[in-house]
């Protein structure tokens, strides 16, 4: 039941990946890096609205910094629920992808 | 990069606030700022804020989405609702409507003209630095204020006090003949001022140096209109006037036409000095007949009253009552209440009177729109009732239905607007103004336009979005709630009872007005003031006035002719009779009169004799009125001798008491001097048969005097009429409102009738089945508003003899508020209620019982 989509799945493994300071600027960050695919802010606060609905994210309040404007952050954490639905995908893909092998994609 | 703190831009920062999750909105913030300072730091500020924007309006189409979708497609139903229910009960939408439209219009006229009032002179630049200097003087226990002042204090405030650092003098001329060639014309609005006006009050020219224009004793100062119609199209500046018979000003500027809303208004500028050559004293103390302004330094505190006083007391020691003020020029129209100045006509209490006029026109519609919504209520419950059991907050629902009466306001605003167009000419011919709904560079006005709209809106539906909204689904649903349905009569009612308390209350006052109008115009007043002609002697008449006496009395369609200084009786300060001390100091009105003036003006003498011929020395000599006798004491007035405004003489007669100023005013001392000569008006007394002979002969008789002046002529009564002007002014005003209040709360009830057979159809139709006949259906259905309209006509009442009253004490002699007044308001708002109810009755009561019992 608790699958993610993709765009999720991408999220919560960047949340999960930047434990302890999953923000939203460290987030978009790593999902530059993984995708290659500048996420504009209003997509990124809205998917990770989607997931904390879910109950997949906790917030947290973190520190304030200068470079912020002195204004404070808030922290997402991967929940027990978050991992499970990780788990639950991971398993899933796993039987869907088996018996396809990896040389498959390569052009011929 | 040097830009160690750079900001994000403030627009962009505030969207995405709006825009954040709330609560939240400092994380959004937080993240935005941090990737502008690393870019800003990176490449440029300008990158920097171009991602900032970028982002944010990259934002707005999720946020759009979650937020506001729902929130639309709510406002979409809430809006056709509200056109169904417009269109579902048409007749209610216009009576709502109309009413609404009627009391905004009436707003916005007292909006435009509240407006107008209080934008008197503040177009000056030095508008909160002029001040007029004024006086006053103890008169018999009371102070009056006067806004003339002598020739001297202007210089001398300028020369002894640094806070001043310019002053101007003026002084009206009024009558005088001015001639361009052939060209002659007797101006109104002639004024002698001091260069420095110019410099004062920022009156632009369209040519000449406003600074030194009058610097010239020869030069003169004119509008454009005069110019325009001394000189047409050629150019005025060089051109010579001649003013009065024969001296002569040469044009050296021409200023703008003068702003209806500056208590100064005049055509032609003279230079002051024009009266050294006329005998004036021009640095004298005493004579209170020129007004004097002084501009004061930007950062210097008003200069005490205390300091001004003393200042002209150490002066002058002969007026030990009198006391010097300055009053600020923003003050001047409404609020100076004095006597002697030029243009001074507002007053702040007709701007507060007819605001709050305006406001309860306004209310009375306001009732109308809650009355008919509360009465629909029974329907609308329905709809509530759903909506709340489908999710709707109760926030909702007041939101809904504020919405729909702003909504109607705003529709009515649009009415309105065209109501006020229609209205406005008959408006400015009321009040004498020139007002225009002005879109143009008149920002308040859509400020006032869309205030007034509001809080229409917000006014009329709190009640029914209150109430409304606090129904419980589950009983509006069953259909039970008979309690509720009774307090909402009540509510009704009281609302009812309110408006006509207001309506009644201005028929009251529209009555009094005009009773006290009638009053003073049938008061006798002591003299004759029928068929008396007024002329205005000028130039060489002035000179041979006892010869051109003789040639009017000539004239068979004349009875009496008498001459006297002026029309109206003049005091200031210095026409003063000493007590032993001085609280017992008499102020005196005086005239200058030949011997005929007691019998033309058709006065009784009450002791002595009057001024005659076959007396000599009567130069000498005073007639006092019976009041001045009181006033000063005397025990056996004639004989006596007196030293009354630095003349002596002896007192030969006492005239009875006249009315010789409005009857807004006490009759004062009087005192009335024969001196022979010096006269400036002649009184005819005519036959009132042939009276166009009459004239034409005095034209010929006029003719044969002055060849320069034209012939002019006035009826006394005409110019005693004036006095009445404002009263006139207000009582007209007032009982327009008073029909447009009527006119209101007879909307509603006709709403509120309409409604109630409407709903008691069926029982009317039972009624009529088992034998009720059309008086008693009739009778039934009026019973209740009968019952409101008293009850508010005893709230009235006392109201209304209250305010009444007070308005009343600004007369002297006036007209007592008899039960007579009372009962026909009551009678007045009982009959029309009465007639409007009765319509809708009437024909629920004719209706066809069966027509009304076969459904179902």
């Amino acid at each position: 039941m608790k699958e993610l989509t993709m765009s999720q799945l991408i999220l919560l493994l960047s949340v999960w990946r930047l434990e302890g300071n999953a923000y939203g600027v460290t987030i978009r960050k790593e999902l530059a890096r993984v995708t290659g695919r500048k996420y504009p802010y209003g997509t990124l606060y809205s998917l990770l609205d989607q997931i904390h609905k879910k109950g997949f994210v906790a917030k947290s309040i973190g520190d304030p910094t200068n470079k912020r404007g002195g204004r404070r952050k808030i922290l997402y954490h991967v929940t027990q629920a978050g991992r499970e639905a990780l788990r639950t995908t991971r398993e899933l893909q796993d039987i869907i992808w088996e018996g396809i092998p990896k040389g498959t994609f390569i052009k011929e | 990069m040097a830009q160690k703190h750079c900001r994000p831009p403030h627009m962009a920062e505030w969207l995405l606030g709006r825009m954040a999750k709330t609560g939240e909105e400092f994380s959004a913030k937080g993240d935005f700022e941090e990737e502008f300072a690393i870019i800003a730091e990176e490449s440029s500020r300008f990158r920097a804020s171009a991602w900032y924007w970028l982002q944010v309006l990259i934002y707005l189409p999720s946020f759009f989405k979650s937020s506001f979708f729902w929130s639309l497609v709510m406002l979409i139903n809430y809006l056709k609702v509200a056109l169904r229910n417009l269109r579902k009960n048409k007749g209610y939408a216009v009576i709502n409507i109309a009413g609404l439209a009627a009391g905004m219009a009436v707003c916005i006229l007292i909006m435009l003209w509240v407006q107008d009032e209080i934008s008197y002179d503040r177009f000056n630049t030095h508008a909160d630095e002029v001040y007029r200097v004024c006086f006053s003087d103890l008169w018999s226990g009371n102070r009056i204020k006067f806004s003339s002042t002598p020739t001297g204090i202007g210089p001398a405030l300028e020369q002894d006090f640094p806070e001043v650092i310019d002053s101007a003098r003026l002084y009206r001329m009024r009558n005088i003949l001015v001639g361009y060639k052939g060209k002659k014309i007797v101006e109104e609005y002639v004024f002698l001022a001091d260069p420095s006006l110019f410099a004062i009050f920022s009156f632009p020219f369209a040519q000449g140096d406003p600074q030194s224009a009058l610097n010239d004793p020869q030069s003169a100062v004119i509008s454009e209109r005069a110019a325009v119609k001394y000189f047409g199209s050629s150019d005025p500046v060089g051109k010579t006037l001649t003013v009065g018979s024969s001296t002569d000003f040469i044009v050296t500027g021409v200023f703008r036409d003068i702003p209806k809303n500056s208590h100064l208004r005049f055509e032609i500028v003279l230079p002051f000095t024009y009266l050294k050559e006329l005998g004036v004293d021009l640095h004298q103390w005493t004579n209170w007949a020129y007004n004097t302004y002084v501009l004061l330094h930007p950062e210097s505190p008003v200069i005490p009253d205390r300091r001004l006083t003393e200042y002209y007391q150490s002066h002058v020691s002969s007026f030990e009552n009198v006391q010097m003020h300055l009053l600020p020029l923003k003050e001047i129209h409404l609020r100076s209440q004095a006597i002697g100045g030029i243009g001074a006509d507002g007053d702040i209490k007709y701007v507060y009177v007819f605001s709050l006029i305006a406001l309860f026109v306004l209310l009375i519609a306001c009732i109308n729109f809650m009355n008919l919504s509360t009465a629909k209520s029974g329907i609308r419950a329905k709809e509530v009732g759903m909506r709340k059991v489908v999710g709707a907050r109760r926030r909702d629902i007041v939101r809904q239905f504020f919405g729909e009466s702003i909504f109607q306001a705003f529709v009515s605003l649009f009415f309105a607007l065209a109501m006020v167009v229609i209205l406005l000419p008959l408006f400015n011919r009321i009040t004498a103004k020139e007002l225009s709904l002005d879109f143009m560079g008149n920002l308040s006005l859509y400020a006032g336009l869309i205030g007034i709209a509001a809080f229409t809106g917000i006014v009329s539906g709190s009640y029914p979005a209150l109430f409304l909204s606090s129904f419980h689904p589950v009983s509006v649903l069953k259909g039970s709630g008979g309690t509720r349905a009774k307090a909402r009569a009540l509510f009704r009612k009281a609302l009812v009872i309110t408006q006509f308390s207001l309506t009644v209350v201005m028929i009251i006052g529209t009555i009094t007005i005009y009773s006290q109008i009638q009053f003073m115009r049938d008061k006798k007043l002591g003299f004759d003031q029928e068929h008396l002609v007024v002329l205005s002697l000028t130039g060489t008449l002035m000179n041979n006035s006892d010869a051109f006496k003789q040639e009017i009395l000539r004239n068979p369609g004349v009875l009496e002719a008498s001459l006297a200084l002026s029309r109206q009786f003049h005091s200031t300060p210095s026409d003063l009779w000493r007590g032993e001390s001085a609280d017992k100091n008499v102020r005196v009105f005086y005239n200058y009169v030949d011997e005929d003036y007691l019998e033309t003006f058709g006065m009784e003498i009450a002791e002595g004799r009057f001024f005659s011929r076959e007396f000599s020395g009567d130069i000498d000599n005073f007639v006092l009125n019976e009041t001045a006798v009181k006033a000063m004491a005397l025990e056996d007035p004639i004989g006596k001798p007196l030293t009354l405004s630095r003349r002596k003489g002896t007192v030969v007669g006492v005239v009875k008491d006249f009315h010789f100023e409005t009857l807004g005013r006490k009759i004062g001392p009087l005192c009335l001097f024969n001196p022979g000569e010096g006269f400036r008006y002649l009184f005819a007394r005519v036959r009132p048969q042939n009276l166009d002979a009459t004239i034409g002969l005095m034209k010929e008789a006029w003719q044969k005097f002055d060849s320069h002046y034209p012939f002019d002529y006035q009826f006394f009564d005409d110019d005693f009429d004036s006095l009445y002007r404002s009263e006139r002014r207000i009582g007209t005003i007032v009982k327009y409102f008073a029909v447009l209040a009527v006119f209101i709360s007879c909307l509603g009830l006709f709403g509120l009738a309409a409604f109630m057979a409407e709903r008691r159809t069926k029982e009317i139709g039972i009624r009529r089945v088992l034998g009720a006949s059309s008086m008693e259906i009739v009778a039934l259905l009026s019973r209740e508003f009968t019952r409101c309209v008293l009850v508010s006509n005893a709230i009235a009442w006392p109201v209304a003899y209250f305010v009444m009253n007070k308005w009343l004490a600004n007369f002297a002699y006036r007209t007592g508020i008899g039960i007579g007044v009372f009962l026909g308001a009551a009678a007045l708002a009982l009959g029309i209620a009465l007639l409007t109810v009765s319509f809708q009755s009437a024909k629920a009561a004719a209706a066809n019982p069966a027509d009304s019992l076969r459904y179902e």
